[in-house]
């Protein structure tokens, strides 16, 4: 059962993925994106990972796809415009995506991948003990992986600093008083006598 | 204790942060002296535990002499840029207090990517390590170059990250791990390596190849060097370059160590396309950032080919000539720093023409620094190419060997055109002199670093491969 159910929204995800990239009108590429977020976190969820799944959910549909779908709204692209080079690129494009397809299904044809993970990180083990799937999350991402969500802080830290730099108009020009400047005047420095 | 020195600069980051934006009289360049005073710090921490061999917080960072040494070159390097950002004039955009504090942040991840020790912490530090140079690309941003630099730059590492992220998850497809350590173990186990493995390794390489500017990866590195406010050029031309060879030295050397030979013909193509372009590339330009974009591009090819047999020679040549590389760089960076006419900076090169009539001493050290870029022998870049282009003779790759030192003769010529537009070329319009004498005094330094290394090779040969011993002793 839960097999042919995964077979059935995995092809749904990838038929709406190629729709993301070959629909004309921005807005539709974006709605298709959410709803391959949607089967992703359905997906999540055949594989018993309800907290993934509806952070899925929340983030990209919630917060990122509707940024999306507003900028693609202010923008006002032209559609003639982007269409433009695609006739010229397509034959290029096509042979090095063939190679590629080629190449890669000559390599996953003969692979076993492994589905338990050798290390001694194992959130199974967790889930087994009874833990739900939120707290063994945490446990993980707050003992064994804390340095990495040390980093992924920073790394939140100097995206807002970026933002303000990149945003903030600092009016260098405007003339306004600066007191303590005025007030350290020295009279003998402002006025020349020529 | 032994990531003391990341932990010291970001925890003195944020405190330096927090000062920039509660205190009023404290400005851009009391921010960039207390940051050369952190990051003059920073090295007597590494310098304390630099023998020291130790994987810490559950095998996510590795510390080892290798490591250590890469941390302490990327922080004399930064040091070095932030004082050019104190003696020089800058742009007025530069002239804000979050300029040094975004080095900062780039300098711990940096120094996080070369002692990573697992895919994950890897991907994390390169991230922070490329967001705030993406940040720093764009700075002025009224200036249009160099947001069209920032966006460019931006969607190229982002693709970069993608690309890695795709390698990382075929690798732990098959491995059913990201740390180093257990892909080592799992490929010590293994009787024929599978395909699916360096497929993975492939598309990681694709991702450095585009952070180090490697060709046929090399597309951004013109633009984004020509665009960017030239303070953030010398950053990007050298200490994230350093990084990255770390990353790529101890990721071929430590967990890819078994298909040495696989990784070392992808290596061959990269460096032949990199040589080859970067000494074409650069006969028809006429701006010096690009021109050094290209340069870069030369000797990037060159520092790979001296990994190509994987072994402790190849790391220890390509250490030194990394060492060399930066002091020629940031010599000539920060000539072109203060190359002003009318109080306004200028880069082509045209406007080098007839500087040895106005400023003879500063023509000469710009000279010698030329002549290193080109490898002209007593120099220090001479040094460099002749240990790298011995190791790869030692190893019978002879054609390399060939084409490696056509294409330095062909770079040779765009060096010396600049030398004859500084010597014999008929000023038309010349440069303001150089009146800031620590300006002066660096570029001397950076000269003469560069003669007399030519007197203590042995000196340079002994540092590297004692550092480099480390590397191998995991295998």
């Amino acid at each position: 059962m839960n097999i042919i159910a995964f077979y059935i929204i995995s092809s749904i995800t990838v038929l709406s993925c190629l729709s993301v990239v070959f629909s004309s009108n921005p807005v539709h590429s974006v709605l298709f994106l959410i709803f391959t977020f949607f089967n992703v976190s359905i997906l999540f969820l055949l594989s018993n990972a309800e907290f993934l799944a509806m952070t899925l959910i929340i983030v990209y549909v919630g917060a990122v796809a509707v940024l999306f779908l507003f900028v693609v709204m202010m923008l006002n692209i032209n559609e003639v415009l982007i269409k433009e080079g695609f006739l010229k690129y397509f034959p290029f494009g096509f042979i090095l995506i063939t190679i590629f397809l080629l190449e890669l299904f000559f390599v996953f044809k003969d692979i076993t991948l492994k589905n338990t993970s050798s290390s001694k990180m194992n959130i199974s083990e967790l889930l087994n003990k009874g833990n739900t799937n939120t707290e063994s999350i945490g446990m993980f991402l707050y003992t064994d992986f804390f340095i990495v969500f040390q980093i992924s802080g920073f790394l939140l830290l100097v995206a807002m600093i970026g933002a303000i730099v990149l945003a903030k108009n600092e009016n260098l020009n405007i003339k306004s008083q600066k007191i303590i400047y005025q007030k350290s005047l020295d009279k003998k420095r402002v006025i020349k006598l020529k | 204790m032994y990531i003391l020195p990341e932990i010291f600069i970001s925890l003195s980051t944020l405190i330096l942060l927090l000062l920039a934006s509660f205190s009023k009289k404290i400005n851009q360049k009391d921010m960039a002296y207390f940051s050369l005073f952190i990051i003059f710090f920073a090295q007597f921490f590494i310098l304390k535990d630099i023998f020291y061999y130790e994987e810490i917080f559950n095998g996510f960072f590795i510390v080892d002499s290798f490591s250590s040494f890469m941390k302490l070159l990327i922080l004399i390097c930064a040091g070095l840029i932030v004082y050019f950002y104190i003696i020089v004039k800058n742009p007025v955009s530069l002239n804000r207090p979050e300029f040094p504090i975004l080095i900062l942040f780039a300098l711990v991840g940096m120094m996080l990517m070369v002692s990573a020790n697992n895919f994950l912490s890897l991907f994390m530090s390169i991230e922070l390590q490329s967001l705030t140079l993406y940040i720093l690309v764009s700075f002025s941003r009224k200036d249009s170059f160099s947001s069209e630099a920032g966006v460019k730059y931006f969607i190229i590492g982002s693709l970069s990250t993608c690309i890695f992220l795709f390698g990382t998850s075929l690798i732990y497809g098959l491995v059913g791990s990201v740390s180093f350590e257990s892909i080592s173990i799992f490929m010590s186990e293994q009787l024929t390596m599978p395909t699916f493995l360096i497929v993975g390794l492939i598309f990681i390489l694709v991702s450095i190849s585009l952070k180090i500017s490697a060709a046929p990866f090399h597309m951004w590195t013109p633009d984004v060097y020509q665009g960017a406010p030239t303070l953030v050029t010398t950053l990007l031309s050298t200490i994230p370059k350093i990084a990255a060879f770390g990353v790529l030295i101890r990721l071929l050397v430590y967990p890819f160590s078994e298909i040495t030979i696989d990784w070392g013909k992808i290596l061959i193509i990269l460096s032949i396309t990199s040589m080859l372009v970067g000494s074409l590339g650069a006969l028809l330009q006429s701006d010096l950032k690009r021109l050094m974009a290209y340069s870069t591009i030369n000797h990037i090819g060159f520092m790979l080919m001296g990994l190509i047999p994987g072994t402790e020679d190849g790391i220890t040549a390509i250490c030194i000539y990394i060492i060399f590389y930066v002091t020629m760089n940031l010599g000539i960076f920060l000539f072109i720093l203060n190359m002003n006419r009318d109080q306004i900076n200028v880069s082509s090169i045209k406007d080098l023409s007839g500087l040895y009539k106005s400023q003879p001493l500063m023509a000469t050290f710009m000279a010698i620094l030329l002549f290193s870029m080109a490898g002209i022998p007593p120099m220090a870049g001479f040094i460099g190419k002749l240990i790298i282009l011995n190791l790869v003779i030692d190893n019978n790759l002879f054609y390399l060997a060939i084409i490696a030192v056509l294409t330095s003769v062909i770079a040779a010529f765009y060096y010396i055109r600049l030398i004859k537009c500084i010597f014999f070329d008929q000023p038309q319009d010349e440069l303001d002199i150089i009146s800031n004498n620590q300006s002066k005094y660096l570029l001397g330094f950076f000269a003469t670093f560069n003669v007399i290394v030519i007197f203590v090779p042995q000196f340079f040969l002994d540092l590297c491969s004692s550092v480099t011993l480390s590397l191998f002793a995991l295998n």
